[in-house]
């Protein structure tokens, strides 16, 4: 159980890393829904759980928004606004791996001084919340899209799906569930939102926001 | 009290009937006016009955603001002060009533009105406060009312640029003012006066502090030398009435709360009166330096406001040098000139500053240089003026006189020598009134004398007696205070005494034998003024039956002279000017004529305020241009925003972990 937890863990960074490096934007979400699918089976081998009703709820909750319906709200954009396929990163692929390396690293570093609750999990498990995170992060750093900076937005949401694991077995279901509901409601606004920048500076580059300053 | 209240009441109503009125102007000028004397008159009575002795109980009544209470009374300090603040209210209100009307369009009369009558209002509220936090509002009401008044015409950009000064030195000033109140108050446990001296510290650093923070605060409000700076920009834009108030009246605000900080100590160590003296001595004769070197007739008056407040400093100096000492009679000397120039310098300078806004309006510019021949022409305004140029050079038969002559006798007195320092002051003080001897001479003599230098001073004419009444009784007021000295030294005398809670340690010294010259001095120079008016009158007689004719001046046989070629005041002024640049740092531009045929050529001078165009406007266009770099963090740009948190984040965890 523990190696596949600890796969399914890698497996999520490598597609930190794949979304680093890559230039479509539909491949951008398509490895987005994939990283939905490996962190909603991910509970299952975490906890060496019986299969109770609220983990397999969770999970399903998880896989259906995250691997499924914010990909296709995704999708969906990118078709309905023409946006181009081009991810147009400030920093370059290359660059971007690099610093992704950093990042992993520096979490890793990071991940050993972070005071925990007591309990036993996977020793990957800290670095690699926060190494999500940070990626999620410096997407929306680096890339000049507003789509871009919403799945940056859902990776950084995903590292954070993956510390509260941690604390899996104290937080009530109902909080999750709101998580989730959050998560939906933020791409969802996020949705109008593009549809709105793109409407009003034929455009959904972010930088075009500057006109809006003062 | 009540009739304190009663005239409060009277001078909010004046206040505020000037807005609904302000659809029938001459209904709400007479109105408001009607309420304005009224309140002024009702208040002065009672200022007048409690100094001839007369006491009137304390006033105190819950109020819901946090740590106030409205506790108001009257003891002779508050009672001297309010009587420049009824009196030059009374006459500027007039005069106001005049000035607006002939300002039709470039005024709103119900504005002015409105913050007039209520800068009063709260001034008087200010002097009888007797708890800190009612101090404190009815000074930030007083000070926002001369915002108001510094600002009616802020469609020009250098009345916006006078009231942002303004406004930016009044709340420093109230912050120090906060500071040392909260202090005492957190000390004492209560915010009332007599609970906050009881408990000041004894001598030593932690009442040192409160004196600075007390000399910060009140200093900026009175105009001590470096925190002057507002000064020269506020006076001049205001409407000329509100700059008679704010230099006769409002600036004085700072020498009653220093004076009362002083009442509550209880020992007052020598450097403070030592300190006193330095800022008297360079407050008087770096204002009135800078005042020789202004074209701008109202900003010449501001500076001689510095100068002024300068000798009341050294009156106060030489006040607290005597409680320091133990010395009654240096006590009491000290703080009456203090006092009695208070009284003085609010008569003599608001007069000057009606003249000026007489002369203003008729040449329609406040530029000495364009003027001239108005002597001829503005006959009744250059005789008032004239009375108060005398007088703020301290020439006998006038006020000046009077309370100068006290301060010279604190200084050099054999009986009351207690420092060897107040030699340099009374030296400071001899230049002080030469120089502005000097500088009356130049503005009075370009404005007055010679002929029109300009189309607008050939057509000046007095103006109406609305505006020419006030300005009579003022100089009467002069001309009364100078001949008849004693009631008014008494009556200031009584307040020193109370200052230094004088009735346990000396007895009342008596002034006696700093007045007996004064009555001398002061005949002597009545009598010179009456001469020359013998001699003019003999010259109209013997003129009488003759034809008189005006000719041009003898101009060294030059074919075409023009007015152009008279002396101008900065010609007057330049070797003076030129004497002191190390201190005035005039800057001057000069075109000089060339070739033989010279088509054109220029002069220009200007003197740059040493605090405020050498120092704190370089500063702040420095600190401006530090913040201008710091936003090109604000861009617009989401990712670098984003960036930003995304390194506070990293760094906060590098940091805590």
């Amino acid at each position: 159980m523990d190696q596949i937890s600890q796969l399914l863990l890698v497996a999520t960074v490598f597609l930190g890393f794949a979304l680093l490096g890559s230039s479509s934007m539909s491949g951008c979400v398509n490895l987005l829904a994939l990283q939905g699918y490996c962190l909603s089976v991910l509970p299952f081998f975490l906890h060496h759980e019986e299969h109770s009703a609220r983990a397999v709820l969770l999970a399903a909750g998880m896989a259906f928004l995250k691997g499924w319906l914010v990909p296709r709200i995704l999708l969906h954009a990118i078709r309905e606004v023409r946006i181009a396929r081009e991810v147009e990163p400030l920093v370059g692929y290359v660059p971007s791996l690099l610093i992704g390396v950093v990042i992993v690293g520096l979490s890793v570093v990071l991940g050993q001084r972070l005071p925990l609750p007591p309990g036993n999990h996977s020793g990957l498990l800290v670095p690699i919340s926060l190494a999500t995170m940070m990626m999620g992060l410096f997407l929306t750093v680096s890339r000049l899209k507003a789509l871009t900076q919403v799945i940056g937005y859902l990776v950084f949401e995903n590292g954070i799906y993956l510390f509260g694991l941690l604390v899996f077995r104290e937080t009530p279901w109902l909080l999750e569930m709101g998580i989730l509901l959050d998560v939906f409601a933020a791409v969802f606004i996020l949705g109008i939102v593009i549809q709105h920048i793109s409407r009003q500076f034929d455009s959904i580059h972010t930088d075009k926001l500057t006109q809006l300053k003062e | 009290m009540r009739l304190f209240l009663l005239s409060t009441a009277l001078l909010t109503a004046a206040a505020t009937v000037s807005f609904p009125s302000a659809s029938r102007p001459r209904l709400a000028g007479g109105l408001s006016l009607a309420l304005l004397a009224a309140g002024c008159l009702t208040g002065a009575a009672l200022a007048l009955f409690v100094l001839a002795g007369g006491e009137v109980a304390p006033l105190g009544a819950p109020w819901p603001v946090p740590l106030g209470s409205l506790q108001l009374a009257l003891d002779p300090l508050s009672a001297f002060f309010l009587v420049p603040i009824y009196t030059v209210a009374l006459a500027a209100g007039t005069y106001g009533e005049g000035y607006l009307e002939r300002a039709r369009g470039r005024l709103d009369a119900s504005y002015v009105r409105f913050f007039f009558s209520l800068l009063t209002a709260s001034m008087a509220v200010a002097v009888c406060a007797r708890n800190a936090v009612l101090f404190l509002v009815g000074w930030e009401i007083m000070a926002l009312c001369a915002f108001f008044l510094v600002c009616a015409q802020d469609r020009k950009p250098e009345v916006r640029r006078a009231g942002f000064v303004y406004i930016l030195c009044t709340h420093s000033a109230i912050l120090c003012l906060f500071v040392l109140f909260a202090v005492m108050g957190s000390r004492a446990g209560s915010m009332e006066f007599g609970a906050m001296a009881a408990a000041l510290p004894g001598p030593g650093p932690a009442l040192n502090g409160l004196f600075a923070l007390a000399l910060t605060g009140f200093g900026l409000k009175a105009g001590f030398m470096p925190f002057h700076f507002w000064l020269p920009e506020a006076h001049p834009v205001a409407p000329s009435h509100a700059s008679a108030m704010l230099s006769g009246v409002v600036l004085k605000m700072g020498i009653y709360g220093l004076l009362r900080f002083i009442s509550m100590c209880s020992s007052v160590p020598p450097a403070w009166g030592l300190v006193l003296l330095a800022i008297g001595a360079s407050s008087s004769v770096l204002g009135v330096l800078f005042a020789l070197a202004q074209h701008d007739l109202k900003r010449l008056l501001a500076y001689h406001s510095i100068e002024n407040i300068g000798i009341i400093a050294l009156g106060m100096g030489l006040g607290c040098l005597g409680l320091s000492h133990g010395n009654g009679l240096l006590v009491t000397l000290g703080f009456s000139a203090a006092l009695l120039h208070v009284l003085n310098h609010s008569l003599f300078k608001s007069l000057l500053f009606l003249g000026a806004g007489a002369y203003d309006q008729a040449l329609g510019g406040r530029a000495i240089e364009g003027a001239g021949g108005l002597l001829r022409r503005m006959p009744w305004t250059s005789t008032f003026s004239w009375v108060g140029a005398a007088a703020i050079c301290g020439l006998p038969p006038f006020n000046g006189f009077v309370s100068e002559w006290l301060v010279y006798y604190g200084l050099l007195a054999r009986e009351v020598r207690v420092s060897q320092y107040a030699m340099f002051a009374a030296a400071a003080l001899a230049m002080t009134g030469a120089l502005a001897a000097a500088c009356f001479t130049k503005a009075y003599g370009a404005l007055t004398l010679g002929e029109p230098r300009g189309p607008a001073a050939e057509r000046a004419a007095d103006p109406g007696w609305t505006m020419l009444g006030p300005m009579a009784f003022l100089a009467a007021a002069c001309l009364g205070i100078g001949l008849l000295p004693r009631p008014f030294v008494d009556a200031a005398a009584r307040c020193a005494q109370t200052l230094g809670r004088m009735s346990a340690t000396a007895g009342s010294p008596s002034l006696e034998g700093a007045l007996r010259p004064l009555t001398l001095v002061g005949s002597v120079g009545a009598l010179a003024i009456l001469l020359a008016g013998l001699f003019w009158l003999c010259r109209t007689a013997l003129l009488a039956g003759r034809v008189v004719g005006a000719g041009p001046t003898w101009g060294c046989g030059f074919t075409a002279p023009t007015p152009r070629m008279q002396y101008t005041a900065s010609s007057y002024a330049q070797p003076l000017a030129r004497a002191f640049d190390g201190l005035l740092n005039e800057v001057t531009e000069f075109a000089p004529p060339t070739g033989y045929w010279p088509r054109r050529a220029s002069f220009e001078a200007h003197t740059p305020d040493p605090v405020l165009d050498r120092a704190l406007l370089p500063a702040s266009a420095r600190a401006e241009q530090a913040f201008v770099r710091a936003r090109r963090m604000q861009h617009g740009r989401l990712q670098y925003y984003l960036l930003y948190v995304f390194a506070f984040l990293v760094f906060v965890l590098l940091w805590k972990l």
